[in-house]
């Protein structure tokens, strides 16, 4: 795996980034993936919370409009973090915390998915009432992903 | 060198977290004895700006210690003395913000805010004034011998207070250094809180510009998540505090920093406004927001994005100045 990380990390494309303008090369992409976290995150932390009961009554279908903001938020990231591992590739690519962020995403999404599910479901009903506790259990485990995607990400700058 | 200098700014914001203070806390007083809620919510709203200024007060005074450490008879120890108290000072007047902010949520959910809310906000205001006070007074002997208790400057050193040296810029420094993994847990915090923090504020305010399916939701309702707005906010503000007192000179005369923390107040100012005026309140389901509500939510998401644009450019748009070690 080493040669292709040092090939990624020889690309034009990362070269070119890495070593552009600072105003808007590296410290841009770093910028535009700060808010990518802020479009996923964010609305995820909401939609979790209001899953677990903060601020019932208001209807759950009347979330629907943040996963748009998610997926755009998700793309982006997906993007610009593709991009922030190519151009330190020989370094991120060895370091175990990097994929246990790939890990965290993997099963945040996977629990988005049935949050956005518990949602629609309820988008039937009037949408205030008590939610099972499954459906609950669910919220819970998203906000653990989603906290833990942001820990590992943040540590892989201080890991090895 | 710029005519007014973030020097000069610390002059003239000091005067906020003192005689602001000392004006938010009689009128604050003076609500609970006429039992006026106007007032209350008022002297509450003021309280909770002081609070937001005394962020930029706190920060701008370490560009004013660059301005006056070449100076002849430049203090460190009085200067550290000053800042201990600041610091002090700092951490109660946000945690009475947080109090005087909780009570004006609390006003408009139940229509008055509990009592117990009330007596931690009077003791609280009543404590920062004692303990800005101090700080006040030691950051007069920095540059006004004339009005130090002695005129003898080791004798005024010797004479600083031992509470505050602990909480000195060197000093917490010091700790984040020794304990390795006190940075990084503060970079993992401030980013959960900036992710719970734009989540609320995304919510909030795409309900009040009526985007999507968001304008289904009665604008009472969704004022239920501001207290976890607020509490990201506050895991930013500790995190962000470590990492300014550990490292200030990374922060101190940087541009992008001092345009995040202007960024940062004019948020502070929208907030205040969605709590404090009644029309959003208004907002039922469906119900459309006014032109001046929907100015201050557009405004509120783009200063919002401002603060995390600049605090993330603070390596690479510094502005040219460096502020040395402090």
């Amino acid at each position: 795996m080493s040669g292709f990380f040092q090939w990624l990390e020889d690309l034009p494309l990362s070269t070119s980034i890495a070593g552009s303008d600072e105003l808007y090369g590296f410290a841009l992409v770093l910028v535009l993936h700060t808010i990518g976290i802020a479009l996923t995150a964010g609305p995820v932390a909401v939609m979790s919370l209001r899953l677990l009961g903060v601020g019932r009554p208001f209807p759950l279908a009347s979330l629907r409009t943040l996963f748009t903001f998610f997926w755009i938020g998700f793309i982006g990231n997906a993007i610009t973090g593709s991009l922030l591992f190519m151009m330190a590739a020989t370094r991120t690519g060895h370091n175990p915390m990097y994929y246990a962020k790939l890990v965290c995403l993997l099963f945040g999404v996977v629990m988005l998915r049935r949050v956005h599910h518990a949602i629609e479901r309820d988008s039937t009903q009037d949408g205030t009432g008590a939610l099972r506790r499954s459906v609950m259990a669910v919220a819970v485990l998203c906000l653990v992903f989603w906290a833990g995607v942001i820990t590992t990400g943040r540590l892989i700058a201080y890991t090895k | 060198m710029p005519a007014v200098t973030l020097a000069h700014a610390h002059l003239l914001l000091n005067h906020v977290p003192t005689l602001g203070l000392i004006f938010a806390v009689a009128l604050f007083l003076l609500s609970l004895v006429r039992r006026n809620d106007e007032l209350l919510r008022a002297s509450l709203g003021a309280l909770f700006l002081v609070a937001i200024m005394a962020f930029p007060t706190f920060m701008t005074g370490y560009a004013a210690r660059v301005a006056i450490r070449s100076h002849p008879g430049f203090s460190q120890p009085l200067t550290d003395a000053h800042q201990g108290a600041a610091v002090m000072a700092l951490i109660v007047i946000e945690i009475t913000g947080a109090g005087a902010w909780a009570a004006l949520w609390q006003q408009r959910r139940h229509g008055f805010p509990r009592k117990w809310t009330l007596i931690s906000v009077v003791v609280l205001s009543l404590i920062s004034l004692g303990l800005v006070t101090r700080a006040a007074n030691l950051g007069g002997d920095i540059s006004h011998p004339e009005i130090r208790f002695t005129q003898d400057l080791h004798e005024a050193e010797a004479a600083v207070p031992n509470d505050v040296k602990g909480l000195t810029t060197p000093a917490i420094s010091q700790i984040v250094t020794n304990y390795r993994y006190v940075w990084p847990i503060c970079e993992v915090v401030h980013f959960i809180g900036l992710a719970l923090l734009m989540g609320v504020v995304l919510v909030i305010n795409l309900r009040v510009l009526g985007v999507g399916t968001l304008k289904g939701m009665d604008y009472r309702d969704v004022h239920k998540l501001l207290p976890w707005g607020v509490a990201g906010f506050t895991f930013n503000a500790i995190s962000g505090m470590v990492f300014f007192i550990a490292q200030p000179q990374t922060y101190t005369l940087n541009l992008s920093f001092d345009l995040k923390m202007l960024a940062f107040v004019l948020a502070g100012v929208t907030v205040l406004y969605q709590t404090m005026f009644d029309e959003l309140w208004a907002l039922t389901k469906y119900g459309g927001a006014s032109r001046v509500a929907k100015f201050m939510a557009a405004a509120q998401i783009t200063l919002w994005v401002g603060v995390l644009y600049f605090g993330r450019m603070i390596p690479y748009l510094t502005g040219g100045a460096e502020a040395g070690a402090l």
